[in-house]
């Protein structure tokens, strides 16, 4: 278990250095000069001469990318060349508000995806089954920048859509106090109920936006599995044993299922990493999506480099979680 | 003796949209008193766990049933499906054939055997421990608790195989299907999983159809036998009587492809060919084109069920008289 | 929307319509295992039972059609390719503008006609160049072997280290914002699916016995290449590829809703719903159709894909 995981951690480690190695070279050789983004298109030559020397572009691509490396460990990512901002400090400002979107739908997902999973399985062929398949499958297909635009459309009724995180003048009336970064945790925890009815009324489309793509394929695939389990011998045995339906699917052969939708909502969870992306800049949510967007758009390579590490890492962390959740789910492979 | 289940002309067809693909079973009789141990023994095919599935009410879906399954004065196959499902695990229970794959995976031993406690005698947890201890304790697990703590993978076959005969009798049943429950198993522990069986038959009284390929089994373990060929019961009776009188050539067939000491050493014969595939075109005797002492009229018409004894009954057109 | 990684697709999709199961019953797989149908039977029975297949086959049908006759089925042809008509713009559907118009008074539906065409040859190219690639090297990587495989294996661990649709959209970003940007990225971004993908399929297929032979007996690499290893892994390359002909178009339109794909004036369906994102409250059909448009396509493509699946893998079906 102990060898696994460490052998599983240093092939990610491997993985990542070849991610910084390719990403930094590719983001060097783009046409642009970065250091015209940087002063604007109506700098001088000269201007564009101080600033190339300043970046240490003017410097071999070897000793830029050994800087680059010397800097990431020193917690220096680099600064933003749009907010003139250290590009870590903007990713971490960012990250609870990214955090708790991508919490709010994957936790929806996750459960309501597995739920609907197992009825269907259960009710295979019937109507219900039919309906939970349809509703899965559109889940999956639904582009999320659109979703988001339809649910806008619907949840205001010609008036102007819910954006951003909180109504603007929340921080008047009920500021929150930062415990864990998460708004509708805060508000919570701090009994500040106004704020929580505010900051959850702001929270619930995005996260909804985000949630049907996880949602339609963890229902999808524990259907699959669960119908697989359902038809096994130890289910049977189950129930010739007298065991009621209930307890056979939900007690016991759900168990079953869960490596699978971990792994899916694991996968899943993934995705809408970049969902995030969209759902932000949709919502107006002041997260690490609309940082990332700009920061595409504006061909602001130091952020690029950031948020490529960070999807990197956060893309390689959650395939660990998953196979020390799953190693830790299944009591075979627990023993080895 | 008051019979406990009788079973009458069952026949099962699998129908798959409304057409009849298979009849595994063809005409199965059996008869079975209080505190008795029937074998049912067969080949490989002859419709031996479906017949214990069928008793049980475990069928698919697209099982189709008829004859008579009458047990305890009660016609089962009229019953509606959720009165079955109340008699299985507490009047009726299975030994599933191979534990290791009977058992969930994922859950311990003891979760899986509490929920049948709960299920079928409402026992607070507390209370179904020790219970449990005490019903793992007597089917020879010296070491309950570690045993409900543990997963399935982590014990041997012959445990496993106590696991499921403390399930089956855990809430009493009167009748307990055993289908094949030593095949996964050693012939060492083979015999003392039989002798398990017969121990914990006596105990609590409990009737046993012993569903097996070995006719060895029956002679050591059962009081009477009911030999199925190509889904139809085709010799039945005492095993005192049957085994000493074998009427039908396939009884005797079985009896000769089995060594035995006390026979010397003479050669062991096999039956020659399989057992036929497709029973719905089947003419006459299934078993005519194997049978050593085949007459042309074997294959017009289905054989006569025939009395050679007290309880001895035999399919056969021209059974071996005693 | 990404593909989905080998050994996620869905086994125990369909069943049979009119199936005769209730949820309360015992199935026990031994004693009727027997009684599978040929083949036939089973092609045609899944095609029958199976409404959703054939709802995605017409899907992708329709978007084929309409992509190749655009100019004659959209009412306005030239907005479709983009002329302007400013006196008639921002107006709700009606009988003369079904889909209604757009900021610049173009017609949607005419637009979203046209849409077809890029959003074809975007997912046609991505697919086959992906295809081509992964399964070339995909296929040799898993026949040969040794340090061959483990460097090009390598090499798909880094771009799968990726968050899916991130990568794409970092490489389009670099190159800088086009449409053929976003195809080169789309390829790159797409290939080590498949590779991965053939490469399983190849060397649990090298294992068997037949291939064994085949090399003993001195056939040419190249040949058992062909012969062997191809046409045995390229069951599921057919599913994956038909279910990526939607993702393909999802990301596209994906990219372009960015800004990082096509670029206006051209009739992207990811450009339009761009377009009428901010006023999507008041005009919402801006939006609605082309991002309407995407979503079925996606959606056909994946039901197709599923039933393909079905046909080319009996294991997944039951009875």
């Amino acid at each position: 278990m102990l060898r696994f995981g460490t052998r599983r951690l240093l092939t990610s480690l491997i993985t990542l250095f070849l991610v910084m190695v390719s990403s930094f070279f590719l983001s060097h050789v783009v046409p642009n000069n970065p250091a015209l983004v940087f002063v604007g298109p109506q700098a001088r030559q000269d201007e564009v001469a101080r600033v190339t020397k300043q970046l240490g572009l003017d410097q071999p691509l070897v000793v830029q990318f050994w800087d680059y490396l010397k800097g990431l460990f020193a917690g220096d990512w680099g600064t933003s060349i749009a907010t003139k901002q250290p590009v870590l400090h903007e990713i971490l400002n960012r990250l609870p508000a990214t955090l708790e979107l991508l919490l709010a739908a994957m936790v929806t997902a996750g459960v309501v995806g597995t739920v609907l999973g197992v009825i269907a399985a259960r009710h295979v062929g019937s109507p219900l089954d039919a309906v939970i398949r349809i509703l899965s499958i559109g889940g999956v297909c639904l582009p999320t920048f659109w979703l988001g635009l339809l649910l806008q459309v619907v949840a205001s009724h010609g008036g102007s859509p819910v954006l951003g995180r909180n109504s603007v003048n929340l921080q008047f009336l009920n500021p929150i106090t930062h415990l864990t970064g998460f708004n509708t945790v805060d508000a919570a925890l701090t009994g500040n109920w106004p704020a929580f009815v505010d900051t959850a009324q702001h929270l619930v489309l995005p996260a909804l936006t985000l949630a049907a793509y996880p949602l339609g394929l963890v229902a999808r695939m524990t259907r699959a599995r669960m119908i697989e389990i359902l038809e096994q011998d130890h289910t049977n045995y189950a129930r010739i044993a007298g065991l009621s339906e209930r307890t056979v699917v939900w007690r016991l052969a759900l168990r079953n299922a869960l490596p699978t939708t971990v792994t899916v909502s694991g996968l899943s969870l993934a995705y809408s990493l970049t969902g995030t992306f969209f759902v932000e800049v949709i919502f107006n949510w002041p997260g690490i999506g609309q940082f990332a967007t700009d920061a595409l758009l504006n061909s602001d390579y130091p952020a690029i480099l950031g948020i490529t590490l960070l999807g990197a890492l956060g893309y390689l962390a959650i395939n660990l979680a998953v196979d020390l959740v799953n190693a830790r789910l299944d009591p075979r492979v627990r023993a080895s | 003796m008051s019979s406990l289940l009788t079973v009458q002309d069952l026949c099962v067809r699998f129908v798959s949209r409304r057409k009849t693909v298979s009849q595994p079973l063809r005409g199965v009789n059996l008869n079975l008193g209080r505190g008795e141990i029937l074998g049912i023994v067969g080949e490989t095919g002859c419709g031996k766990t479906l017949t214990g599935l069928a008793i049980l009410g475990a069928l698919s879906a697209n099982a189709r049933v008829s004859g008579q399954i009458c047990y305890e004065g009660q016609e089962l196959t009229s019953l509606d499906e959720q009165t079955r499902a109340k008699l299985r695990g507490t009047s009726l229970a299975l030994i599933p054939q191979n534990p290791a794959a009977a058992l969930d995976p994922v859950h311990t031993i003891g979760t899986q055997l509490q929920l049948l406690a709960r299920r079928h005698l409402d026992r607070r947890h507390s209370a179904a421990v020790d219970l449990i201890d005490s019903e793992l304790a007597a089917v020879g697990l010296t070491d309950p608790e570690r045993v409900r703590r543990s997963y399935p993978h982590e014990l041997s076959g012959g445990m496993l195989q106590r696991v499921v005969i403390a399930a089956a009798l855990l809430a009493r049943p009167r009748l307990v299907v055993a289908d094949e429950p030593t095949t996964a198993l050693d012939v060492t522990i083979e015999r003392q999983i039989l002798n398990l069986i017969r121990d914990r038959q006596h105990q609590l009284g409990v009737s046993v159809v012993l569903v097996t390929h070995d006719i060895g089994v029956v002679e050591s373990t059962c009081d009477k036998v009911a030999v199925l060929y190509a889904g139809r019961t085709v010799e039945q009776g005492l095993v005192a009587d049957v085994l000493s009188h074998p009427s039908h050539p396939y009884t005797r067939g079985l009896l000769a492809a089995l060594p035995r000491k006390k026979h010397g050493d003479g050669p062991l014969t096999a039956i020659p060919g399989s057992v036929p595939v497709d029973t719905m075109r089947l003419k006459g005797c299934a078993f005519a084109d194997r049978c050593g002492s085949v007459r042309p009229d074997c294959t017009e018409g289905e054989p006569p069920n025939t009395s050679v004894g007290p309880g001895h009954t035999v399919e056969c057109r021209y059974p071996e008289q005693a | 929307m990404i593909p989905l990684p080998p050994g996620t697709a869905e086994t125990a999709g369909q069943t049979e319509a009119g199936d005769e199961r209730a949820p309360d019953t015992f199935e026990l797989p031994r004693p009727h295992a027997a009684f599978l149908p040929t083949r036939t039977r089973r092609v045609i029975a899944t095609l029958r039972g199976d409404v959703l297949v054939i709802g995605g086959g017409l899907i992708v049908l329709a978007v084929i059609v309409t992509a190749i006759f655009a100019p004659w089925l959209a009412p306005y042809p030239g907005q479709g390719r983009g002329a302007v008509d400013v006196a008639h713009r921002g107006l709700a559907p009606s009988s003369a503008h079904w889909f209604g118009t757009d900021q610049l008074g173009r017609d949607i539906l005419s637009r979203v006609i046209f849409g077809a065409r890029p959003a074809l040859v975007i997912s046609v190219v991505v697919v086959v160049a992906a295809v081509v690639i992964g399964v070339a090297l995909g296929s040799l990587a898993g026949y040969l072997g040794g340090w061959i495989d483990e460097i090009l294996m390598r090499l798909t661990d880094v771009f799968l280290a990726f968050p899916p649709l991130l990568l794409t959209m970092i490489v389009a970003a670099l190159l800088g914002p086009s449409l053929q940007h976003a195809v080169i990225a789309l390829v790159i971004s797409w290939w080590p699916w498949y590779a991965r993908l053939v490469r399983t399929a190849a060397q649990s297929i090298r294992q068997r016995p037949y291939v064994e032979a085949a090399r003993v007996s001195g056939a040419p690499t190249r040949r058992i290449l062909r012969r062997h290893i191809l046409r045995n892994s390229l069951n599921p390359v057919i599913v994956q590829a038909t279910v990526d002909f939607g993702t393909v178009i999802l990301a596209a339109g994906a990219l372009a809703f960015l800004g990082l794909g096509a670029q206006p004036p051209t009739a992207d369906w990811g450009l339009m719903v761009a377009d009428g994102r901010t006023t999507v409250t008041t005009q919402w059909w801006i939006a609605t159709f082309p991002g309407l448009a995407i979503f079925a396509i996606v959606l056909g493509a994946n039901l197709l894909g599923d039933g393909l699946q079905n046909l080319l893998n009996p294991r997944a079906v039951r009875r």
